[in-house]
């Protein structure tokens, strides 16, 4: 502390200006702010000292501006506003003695910077101070103009810049040519005039001179081609020597840093090099050597010879070097992964990433290494290890790594674990060549890490296995036993769940049997009892548990015997708050105890789905989560995030598993539209939107039979009638909510008709020079609160518009609901149009009326074409 | 290049912070920084991607010692009450976001330079202070 109030005695001597200043003193004010126990307090203390300088300002106390530039450097550092103090670096710049100019350019570098306005008043100070006879003064406008200069600056300074440059000081001589790089920077133009003064410099001897020469060469190569070209003729050579130089010089305690002299020398000749080599082979082979003795002298494990290393080994990759040299970079990469300091290991495994393009082969010979980090302690080692894994599996490796990789998911740590697997998925999917392979890793994977898993991972082994016509039983003996050890694993009990469901009698009579595998006893009600626990355990899950009815639904028909059991189980759901699992248990009770002649039929295996297209699909799928940036919020059906008439991207291809022409369902070829298919497998395989807002799910109106047997979600319902958009069920057994489902598999009349709706006048809702929309209202009486809209969008333009997506968003008090759209093309010129359905409900009717803010995307020849607006007009009382 | 050089307490409060750049909001993301912690300091450094981490580590740690030097054994509070000498010091170290002077001794030796003429200023103003005072006596 004594030595701290030696310096800050001295200091406030150094700032205070004697007998004749007034106010606190720089340290007093410090200490006053450092005394505040609350920032209020704080804000109080430097409002006062802000106020005190204003008036010095104004007052224009000559005195004491020095003092007070200090203090609102330190009031600008605690991050309040000082801009009223930026003239006052100016004075102090135009005095004449060092002190004031000294303080007036760290004010300024502070308190400005080139965007200021004010910077362009202190050009004739720069230039005046730049010619001045004080060395120093020389040194504090080169230091401002190199930190802060703008273009304009950098155009009218330049010639002073290169004059310094010959200067015979060293000191002025180093600075001007850092001075030069902030101009080039500024003005790419200028670089040519430096060029020759540039190569000039690198035969000094002085380090500092030889540091900013090279750093000036190396700014103008990036600034100009010319200068590019111009440097490999006339420096190569000097930059060699250099290099050598450095690199044999005997100890000098000077440059010294553990025992290598001057590394930033070193690295920054090294960088240049690589510049100059890169696609230059005669440059690169003049390089050779000096890179080879580098790159084996700096042996150590100092940080300094590390950093010089690691340069000379990007040095090595980035020019056209002989493959021995690379060889020998990577070697050296391959012993930083070994090294104990983690920013070495980091750096390592980064310059691999980027050596891999260059000679995969040496990459691959530090593999094992390279696996070694993935099992790092720190995390961000660990991820770009295993990136750089990911890259190196090829064929001929993926079964060695990916078993390292299962082994360790065990033991991983918990944050890393969505990471490992992810890859680990990624890596299984991409390099199988067997199927068995593929599912055997897939089940390890599920089994430990299974709620880690995404969904369209799981998605696509349930895929693979349905095509797996030899391996069903297999997959599903190993399956079940996984359950019972790994319940916990919310992605293995769905597929689980799911393939019990569909290979139950597999299970249960150990049918197809592989070599080598052991037969295992599965009673039929042992099967019924693993989907039962599912069901129990997993009471939040919806997904889960829908998955689980429709697998009981499926066992009822498997195995008859438990038909009774199961029907009591899925019973117990018939109270579920979650509509959709109430709804299913309804209509599967019904299923199991009422229609036992198409119960068999019904129920059948799913038919293989068409893998290819499934893979088709899930790739589209991937691109369009990736280009899923939506500013505005869009509701859509199922509150899904995509728009209306694209089926959900992770569910599409399920589509296939209930093969739409096959004849044991005939009706359900009259589904409206193209997404059909996709809502009704969601809500088969209970994937749909359901566990994101089950309540606001509509029922379906459908006449559909299909469709009201196993989807009550987001079926579609076009142009549905309103009584579709019955509210949520109280939870009752004779639930009003679906009395159409209920009447259809009662087999009454299905006439919902209720009083006719309430037509309301309709609107333009939006109109530009190519696109209309109008709406038309329907509203009916007993639900005031619910609008009915039915939008028709008409083309204004001589082309036709494809991918034709509407999207709507409301403000919180509204709920809305779109319909699928009655097409994706709007024809030309007005030559028909494309309709499409949806209702809002205004929680404050009454109070507040409908707004709603839409957008418009489509094509027009391939090309995007968005387009958005408002609608506020709607009619009053909606 | 160096893009801003920041010393940062562990308390969170800003201790020096020198931009090489003006500096857009969006185009932090795409740099790359390294903090090295010394003390109760942390110093972070903003720098390309395709720069050198390692060396700039150095170069933290090649300013850090000249700190020390001039100084005496640094600490916190020597930058809060002298922060203005740690720009100084910054300014003969790096200039453009580039480095100036790899020779430590030749910093202290301009830095003690500079401080030396503004003192002979100080003195020359209070000894005419002196002849004013004793001339209006």
């Amino acid at each position: 502390m004594d030595t701290v109030e030696k310096i800050v005695e001295d200091f406030a001597s150094d700032i205070a200006m004697g007998p004749f200043s007034s106010g606190t003193r720089l340290r007093d004010m410090i200490r006053a702010i450092r005394a505040c126990k609350t920032a209020a307090e704080e804000r109080a203390v430097v409002r006062r000292e802000c106020a005190e300088i204003r008036e010095a300002i104004g007052e224009n106390q000559q005195e004491i501006r020095h003092r007070n530039m200090a203090k609102l450097m330190f009031i600008h550092m605690l991050g309040y506003p000082t801009h009223f103090g930026q003239m006052e670096c100016l004075k102090l710049i135009a005095a004449a003695g060092y002190p004031e100019k000294r303080i007036g350019y760290l004010g300024l570098m502070l308190l400005l910077d080139e965007r200021q306005e004010v910077l362009m008043l202190v050009t004739n100070s720069l230039k005046q101070d730049l010619n001045h006879s004080n060395q120093f003064i020389v040194g504090l406008a080169l230091c401002a103009l190199g930190n802060i200069c703008s273009a304009e600056m950098a155009r009218d300074l330049s010639p002073e810049v290169e004059r310094l440059m010959r200067s015979r000081d060293v000191n002025t001589k180093k600075k001007a040519a850092l001075c030069a790089i902030r101009i080039v920077r500024k003005v790419p133009d200028l670089a040519e005039n430096f060029m020759g003064l540039a190569s000039s410099l690198l035969k000094e001897k002085h380090h500092g001179i030889l540091i900013s020469a090279v750093q000036l060469c190396t700014e103008l190569c990036k600034a100009s081609k010319d200068a590019l070209e111009y440097l490999r003729k006339n420096c190569v050579e000097g930059l060699v020597r250099i290099l050598r130089d450095v690199s044999n010089s005997s100890y000098a305690p000077e440059y010294d840093v553990a025992g290598i002299s001057d590394p930033f020398l070193h690295i920054r000749v090294l960088k240049l090099m690589r510049i100059l080599g890169q696609g230059d082979a005669d440059c690169s082979e003049y390089m050779n050597d000096i890179l080879a003795q580098v790159a084996t002298k700096n042996e150590s494990n100092k940080n300094a010879a590390n950093a010089i290393l690691y340069e000379c080994v990007q040095t090595i990759m980035g020019i056209e070097a002989t493959s021995g040299l690379r060889v020998l970079a990577i070697n050296i990469l391959g012993r930083f992964l070994s090294n104990r300091d983690n920013n070495i290991r980091y750096v390592a495994l980064n310059m691999l990433m980027r050596a891999i393009t260059v000679d995969t082969q040496a990459v691959q010979r530090h593999r094992t290494t390279i696996l070694e980090c993935v099992k790092d302690a720190d995390a961000s080692i660990r991820k770009r290890a295993l990136e750089l894994v990911f890259l190196l599996v090829n064929d001929t490796n993926v079964k060695p790594l990916t078993k390292e990789l299962v082994d360790y998911l065990d033991s991983a740590d918990p944050d890393f674990k969505e990471d490992l697997t992810a890859k680990i998925c990624s890596i299984v999917e991409k390099f199988s060549q067997e199927k068995l392979w593929y599912l055997d890793q897939m089940f390890k994977v599920l089994s430990l890490a299974g709620n880690h898993v995404k969904d369209d991972v799981w998605h696509a082994l349930v895929v693979v296995i349905s095509n797996a016509s030899e391996l069903q039983g297999y997959s599903v003996r190993l399956l079940y036993m996984a359950l019972q050890a790994f319940v916990d694993q919310g992605s293995l009990v769905r597929v689980a769940v799911w393939c019990i469901g569909e290979y139950g009698e597999m299970l249960v009579n150990n049918v197809g049997m592989l070599q080598g595998e052991e037969p295992i006893t599965v009673t039929e009600s042992d099967a019924v009892d693993a989907v039962q626990l599912a069901l129990n355990r997993y009471s939040a899950d919806v997904t889960t548990q829908a998955m689980c009815l429709v697998a009981l639904l499926k066992l009822s028909s498997r195995f008859p015997s438990t038909s009774e059991r199961i029907k009591q189980i899925v019973s117990q759901n018939k109270k579920n708050i979650v509509l959709e699992l109430q709804q299913r248990s309804i209509e599967f009770s019904s299923i199991i105890q009422r229609h036992q002649s198409i119960r068999p039929s019904l129920l059948e295996r799913m038919p293989a789905l068409d893998e290819a297209s499934y893979l088709l699909r899930r790739a589209s799928a991937t691109q369009a989560t990736l280009a899923a940036d939506k500013p505005t919020p869009a509701v859509t059906p199922g509150g899904l995030k995509l728009p209306n008439g694209v089926a959900k991207p992770a569910t599409s291809p399920l589509v296939d598993l209930l093969d739409l022409s096959s004849d044991d369902v005939p009706a359900i070829t009259t589904a409206s539209t193209t997404t059909a298919p996709n809502d009704f497998l969601q809500d088969l395989l209970g994937i749909g939107g359901i566990s994101s807002s089950p309540a606001a799910a509509p029922s379906s109106a459908s006449t559909d039979i299909l469709i009201d047997l196993l989807s009550i979600g987001s079926s579609p319902s076009q142009n549905g009638p309103p009584a579709a958009d019955s509210t949520p069920a109280q939870g009752t057994k004779s639930a009003p909510a679906v009395p159409q489902d209920m009447d259809l598999l009662d087999g009454l009349p299905s006439n919902t008709s209720v009083s006719g709706p309430v037509n309301h006048s309709s609107i333009t809702a939006f109109q530009s020079a190519t696109l209309k929309i109008n709406f038309n209202f329907k509203k009916q009486p007993e639900k005031p609160h619910e609008t009915t809209v039915h939008a028709t969008f008409t083309n204004l333009t001589s082309s036709s518009y494809t991918d034709f997506v509407f999207q709507a968003a409301v403000p919180k008090f509204i709920q809305l609901r779109l319909d699928p759209a009655s097409g994706n093309i709007v024809p030309a010129s007005g030559n028909g149009s494309v309709t499409q359905g949806f209702s809002v409900t205004n929680n404050q009717h009454g109070q507040k009326p409908l707004a709603m803010r839409i957008r418009m995307s489509y094509k027009v020849n391939g090309e995007d074409r968005l387009e958005q607006g408002q609608v506020s007009n709607f009619p009053a009382g909606l | 290049m160096i893009h801003f050089v920041l010393l940062i307490s562990r308390q969170g409060k800003v201790r020096l912070t020198k931009w090489y750049n003006p500096y857009p909001q969006k185009e932090r993301s795409k740099l790359f920084r390294t903090v090295c912690r010394y003390a109760s300091l942390y110093f972070c450094m903003c720098i390309d991607a395709a720069d050198n981490e390692l060396e700039t580590l150095q170069i933290i740690h090649h300013f850090v010692e000249i700190l020390d030097r001039y100084f005496g054994n640094v600490c916190e509070l020597d930058l809060i009450f002298n922060f203005h000498k740690a720009y100084f010091i910054l300014d003969e170290v790096l200039i453009a976001g580039e480095l100036q002077e790899s020779n430590k001794k030749a910093v202290l030796r301009l830095i003690t330079t500079q401080d030396n003429l503004v003192e002979a200023a100080k003195e020359e103003a209070s000894s005419l202070r002196n002849i004013i005072a004793q001339a209006t006596k």
